[in-house]
């Protein structure tokens, strides 16, 4: 580890720009013809086309939330909200534009690939532009593309369920996204399938003061499982970005959904994301939610329980550095009886960044036999550092039991003299703490992304001390 | 959320007629009209709109202009339900004075009896006022500014009687001031509450909030506590108000270095009530300790919000709140502790507990945490659940039957809150009151076993 630490430099690692180079790209800001513009772009059917515009509707008259993180610094009207990179999707790596690939390198996803991952579908802009699947998953029927090939080609399965988890007058940034969504990821498990090998997605940003709408759109059939991963990186600019992606999961009796995602967007990032999960039957979702850059991002994953002796699970953790407010948190909502529930949230903020977790547990009157707990640990490592905890929990049902404990506290003295006393560096020493105390969320996470995220934990925590 | 299109216009000429008896200092006056300027200013609280009003969706519905304009005394004498709490059975405690007001203002406490130091210690609002001028205005209206709530405003407005408390430096006094605070039917009663402990001075105040059963009224007190270097307040607030009354409540203190606050409440009674118990840890290595329950019946609502502010380095602050709900109750709890910038080595815990006696009964937990300072420990719990199976099958297995088991470990979740109460009659009044209210639960059914179909 603390080995690992020196070899990193102090600039942001995936800070580098390759000079824009895109085929199409909208008119700033918002507009009818904008969003009508995109549709026929893609070549949409007209129920996609009045779905849009609908949701713009309803993005124009909600107001911007009173609450949570400082949204001022977003103009609506200062963002590409469609770019175009390449013309065609590319099939085979060697298809893939020279530039891209190049950013990709440095990523690292090929490397990824050589590792048997089940599939890359990277997201570079609006569009998918590199994808694959290994044969086996298409000969046991699983889908994995992106969004838009799911409306193109499965539209059958495709209009069932889109909208149907979070429908477009949710909130105003999903309003938004609804209105002009590209890309995302589209998974399909059919009954009883067991993928074995988690399918992986990149997103990256690389237009200055392009917005991202991606839609991620999951179902898992009956008795399946999947594994979805997720990795967000993006280069740095002097202008705010914004961010505001729509993911929703239907997991089906029996299912089995883990959703991973590390997201370490540029620091001039507004990341505002809405991403909710039904739960049929005793079926299981879990979030894996790790939050490391962005300047603002708001982002509360939710499991509406809605079958019973279904299980839900939100693991998160968020690390907020000078200038940052990652206002995270979670949602679970018990509709069904016998339903359970576990939400761990650890926080770490350093120099003035502020982190809040903001959770919503919800029994409703009919679901007995309710068990949920809900653990948020905060770790403070500056003087200006802040942290809030608000958790909502509203519950109706009585044969509940129902857990919550947050603990705010600084990196312990005790355990940094312990270190020191062996010979270690403060600063190695803090790193090490602060790896531990995040312990329980990078054990669950496949091998490379937790070497990935200590790397990033570490290269966060330089010059933090003295 | 519809409009509320009431809202207790108070007109000057209205607010100017309100006046202690005997008169308003000119300061008081002053603090009065700033008061209505700033209850004017404000809209009427909204759950729609209010974050703290947004489980307690009564106060949509609440126009204090709805009740009675109090009737000048008749007889002299507290009413009835007053007398009879008057000469309860906390007066055979060691009570060393006593003070009563209602909506009418202050009113004498016959049958009752004070020493001299005891009359130098607590005096009626007026009287307070008149005798200790300069110590009030510091006080009054600085620890709860007018403008604070619509509640507070209300309350500094309309208020006609109340308490001024005031302990000398290093003065420890024997017994407890009691304050009874009560509102007769279909009337509204804003009593106010000054509490000034000097240095190194010692003293436990029990209030009680009381009214009759049947018509609807409001009972809103504010009290202001200021403890200087090294005092030591244990205040007790024991709510027993009939089952019609609207609660309105508001107690703030500032706790300077080394003192401490200990409060404890029981709130029991009422239609519905909104309490806020804030304090302000000014002081190096002051303390608070909070430990209060609450027991919810029927259609009672009870929402109580609490506030542990840390403003000095080297403080610690305490609170448990107890909540058992039965019957179609609801009882809402939101505990913020803040630390502000500086305030390091802050240790502040929160912890709600909720016990669900009935499928029908809710309880909304919301402790939340702002820290600005990073040298500091601050921890919050909260658990909401029915009575544990295993407690039950423990007890039936001992012999004792099943409604006593669950009248039994009812008991037993409360007790700490009980135990911390002053010791004596205090104690023994509320444990009673508290047992009482569990009686008539098992009475009515309520702590028979739950179904499971509803």
């Amino acid at each position: 580890m603390a080995v690992a630490a020196k070899d990193l430099t102090k600039d942001y690692k995936f800070g580098f720009n390759d000079g824009d180079e895109f085929v199409f790209r909208s008119e700033r800001g918002l507009s009818p013809e904008v969003v009508a513009d995109i549709s026929r772009r893609k070549s949409e059917p007209a129920w996609m086309l009045e779905f849009r515009l609908k949701a713009l509707e309803h993005f124009r008259q909600r107001p911007m939330p009173s609450w949570g993180a400082d949204l001022s610094g977003i103009d609506f009207d200062e963002i590409y909200y469609y770019v175009r990179p390449a013309e065609e999707q590319g099939r085979t790596w060697d298809e893939v534009p020279e530039g891209i690939k190049r950013t990709f390198d440095r990523l690292g996803i090929p490397e990824a690939e050589r590792k048997f991952l089940a599939g890359v579908s990277a997201q570079y802009e609006s569009e998918v532009v590199y994808h694959s699947i290994r044969e086996d998953l298409e000969k046991q029927g699983v889908l994995f593309c992106d969004c838009d090939t799911g409306l193109r080609e499965h539209p059958e399965i495709f209009r069932k369920y889109f909208g149907t988890v979070i429908p477009p007058n949710d909130n105003k940034f999903a309003a938004l996204n609804s209105a002009v969504w590209s890309g995302g990821s589209f998974v399909y498990v059919p009954k009883g399938v067991r993928v074995e090998i988690p399918l992986q997605a990149y997103f990256r940003i690389n237009t200055e003061s392009m917005g991202q709408f991606e839609r991620t759109l999951i179902i898992a059939e009956e008795g399946s499982f999947v594994h979805y991963i997720e990795g967000c990186t993006a280069p740095t600019y002097s202008k705010d970005s914004l961010h505001s992606a729509v993911v929703e999961i239907i997991a089906m009796p029996n299912s089995h959904v883990r959703y991973t995602t590390i997201q370490n967007w540029s620091n001039n990032v507004y990341n505002l994301v809405t991403k909710r999960a039904i739960a049929k039957e005793h079926a299981v979702v879990e979030w894996i939610d790790g939050n490391l850059g962005s300047k603002v991002t708001m982002k509360y994953p939710s499991i509406y329980l809605m079958g019973e002796g279904a299980h839900g699970e939100v693991l998160s953790v968020a690390f907020a550095g000078d200038g940052q407010h990652q206002d995270a948190g979670a949602k679970v909502i018990h509709v069904a009886p016998n339903t359970t529930s576990t939400i761990v949230s650890k926080s770490v903020s350093k120099g003035s960044g502020r982190t809040s977790y903001r959770g919503h547990l919800k029994v409703y009157p009919k679901a007995h036999g309710v068990k949920s707990s809900v653990r948020c640990d905060a770790l403070l490592l500056d003087e200006q550092a802040r942290s809030d905890t608000y958790p909502y929990m509203d519950v109706e049902a009585q044969d509940v039991q129902i857990g919550h404990e947050a603990t705010v506290s600084k990196v312990g003295d005790e355990q940094l003299f312990y270190l020191q006393s062996r010979g270690i560096s403060e600063q190695e020493a803090t790193a090490m703490i602060v790896n531990g105390f995040i312990e329980p969320f990078v054990k669950e996470l496949p091998m490379e992304y937790a070497l990935e995220l200590n790397r990033l934990i570490s290269l966060q925590m330089e010059g933090s001390v003295g | 959320m519809a409009e509320t299109a009431h809202a207790y216009r108070l007109t000057r000429e209205e607010a100017t007629a309100v006046a202690l008896a005997g008169g308003d200092p000119v300061w008081f006056a002053e603090l009065r009209e700033a008061a209505l300027a700033a209850y004017r200013e404000a809209p009427w609280p909204s759950s729609g709109r209010d974050e703290d009003w947004r489980r307690t969706p009564q106060i949509d519905r609440l126009d204090p202009a709805s009740f009675s304009e109090p009737l000048p005394l008749e007889s002299g004498e507290p009413p009835s339900y007053l007398l009879a709490a008057l000469l309860g059975p906390i007066a055979k405690g060691d009570v060393a004075a006593t003070i009563v007001s209602d909506e009418t203002g202050n009113l004498p406490t016959p049958g009752t009896s004070a020493g001299t130091a005891g009359a130098q210690l607590a005096l009626t609002l007026a009287a307070g006022l008149a005798a200790e001028s300069d110590t009030w205005q510091a006080l009054a209206g600085n620890v709860a500014p007018p403008g604070l709530r619509k509640w507070v405003s209300l309350n500094t407005v309309a208020t006609r009687g109340g308490a001024c408390v005031h302990v000398g430096r290093g003065q420890q006094p024997q017994g407890y001031v009691r304050l009874l605070h009560g509102v007769s039917r279909g009337s509204a009663s804003f009593p106010r509450t000054l509490v000034k402990l000097e240095e190194g001075a010692r003293l436990t105040l029990v209030e009680e909030w009381i009214s009759p059963d049947g018509d609807a009224s409001l009972l809103s007190p504010v009290a202001e506590v200021e403890l200087a270097r090294g005092a030591h307040l244990t205040h007790v607030i024991l709510q027993g108000c009939g089952d019609q009354t609207v609660v309105q409540s508001t107690i703030r203190a500032k706790v300077g270095q080394e003192a401490c606050y200990e409060a404890r409440w029981n709130m029991l009674g009422g239609a519905w009530q909104k309490a806020y118990v804030e304090t302000f840890m000014l002081g190096e290595g002051s303390s608070t300790r909070m430990v209060g329950l609450c027991v919810g019946r029927q259609r009672q609502h009870h929402d109580l919000q609490t506030l542990q502010d840390h403003v000095a380095p080297g403080a610690t602050s305490d609170l448990l709140h107890r909540v058992a709900v039965a019957d179609r109750s609801r009882s809402v709890y939101a505990g913020l502790i803040r630390v502000e910038e500086g305030a390091q080595k802050t240790n502040a815990y929160v912890q709600n507990r909720n016990l669900l006696l009935s499928p029908q009964a809710k309880a909304d937990s919301n402790p939340t945490l702002e820290i600005l300072a990073n040298d500091v420990r601050c921890t919050h719990g909260s658990t909401a659940g029915r009575i544990d199976d295993n407690q039950l099958f423990y007890c039936e297995s001992r012999g004792i039957e099943r409604q006593q088991a669950r009248r039994l470990i009812v008991e037993g979740f409360f007790a700490d809150v009980v135990d911390a109460l002053p010791e004596g009659v205090i104690r023994e009044v509320s444990r009673g009151r508290v047992l009482a209210g569990l009686e008539t639960l098992a009475h009515s059914g309520a702590l028979a076993e739950p179904s499971r179909s509803a």
